[in-house]
C-alpha cells in the first residue's frame, strides 16, 4: 500500500508528492480521507488512542501477557506420524 | 514503511510506555502500524481471561481504541507460504518458535516490515528486522 498527499481542485485529485514509481496506465484505488482525520495505522491515530483515557496499569497489562503466554504452546516440529519413543513397547 | 506490533508491544503502549510513546511518536507519518490478526486474537484472549472487574472493563476499553486505531494485516495465502518457509527454516535449524509467533514472523516477512516485539524468540527467525520500543 502507498500512501499518497494530494488536493482536490474540483475535477481532479493533484498529488502534491508524486512518487516516481506510481504505475502510469493502470487503474489505481484510491481511498479518500481527509489529512485533519489520522488514518488508521497511522502513527498519530495510534497515538492518539495510546493517549486517551482510561489509563491502564502496568499491573493489568503485565497479568494480561502472563495470561496469554500461558496458553502458548512451542511448536513441534515431531511429524504427525512419527513414533514416539517407548510408544510402541507401551502398545505391544 | 510497515510497522508490525507484537503482543507485548501493544501491552506496552496500552500501559503507555513512556520510551513506546516516545518510538511511535517519531515514526514517520506515512509510515503504517499493523497488526497482524492473529496477534488481535491472542490480546482479545488474554482480555478475556482476566477477571470480570472494573480494570478489565479499562483495558477492554482501552485496547479497543487502540485496535481500532491499527491497520490489520490478514493471513494471506502469501502469508501460509511464508510461514511453511519460515517453520521449516526453524526446524532445520534447530529452533523452536511458538506457532503463533511464526504466523506473526510470516506476516512481517511478507510485507517486508519492522517487527516491534521484545520477546527474543523472534530472533531465531532469519531474515526477519526486528525492533524493540522499550529500550
Amino acid at each position: 500500500m502507498t500512501t499518497l498527499r494530494a488536493r482536490f481542485d474540483g475535477k481532479a485529485l493533484i498529488l502534491l508528492d508524486p512518487p516516481p514509481d506510481l504505475p502510469r496506465d493502470v487503474e489505481l484505488e484510491v481511498d479518500v480521507r481527509s489529512t485533519s482525520e489520522p488514518r488508521v495505522g497511522s502513527p498519530r491515530a495510534l497515538l492518539d488512542a495510546v493517549r486517551r483515557p482510561p489509563h491502564v496499569s502496568r499491573e493489568t497489562v503485565d497479568e494480561m501477557e502472563k495470561l496469554i503466554a500461558e496458553s502458548m504452546r512451542p511448536a513441534e516440529f515431531r511429524g504427525a506420524f512419527d513414533d514416539v519413543a517407548g510408544d510402541t513397547e507401551a502398545r505391544g | 514503511m510497515n510497522f508490525v506490533l507484537d503482543t507485548n508491544a501493544v501491552s506496552d503502549l496500552v500501559a503507555e510506555h513512556p520510551v513506546a510513546t516516545a518510538l511511535l511518536a517519531a515514526v514517520a507519518a506515512t509510515d503504517t502500524v499493523l497488526l497482524s490478526v492473529v496477534t488481535r486474537g491472542d490480546l482479545l484472549f488474554g482480555l478475556e481471561r482476566l477477571p470480570a472487574g472494573r480494570r478489565t472493563d479499562n483495558l477492554r476499553i482501552k485496547l479497543a481504541g487502540i485496535l481500532g486505531a491499527l491497520a490489520f494485516a490478514p493471513v494471506t495465502p502469501a502469508v501460509a507460504e511464508q510461514y511453511a518457509l519460515t517453520k521449516a527454516a526453524c526446524e532445520r535449524a534447530g529452533g523452536r518458535v511458538n506457532d503463533n509467533n511464526l504466523w506473526i514472523a510470516a506476516t512481517v516477512l511478507t510485507l517486508n516490515g519492522t517487527l516491534v516485539t521484545r520477546d527474543k524468540d523472534f530472533g531465531l527467525v532469519a531474515g526477519l528486522t526486528i525492533e524493540d520500543w522499550t529500550v
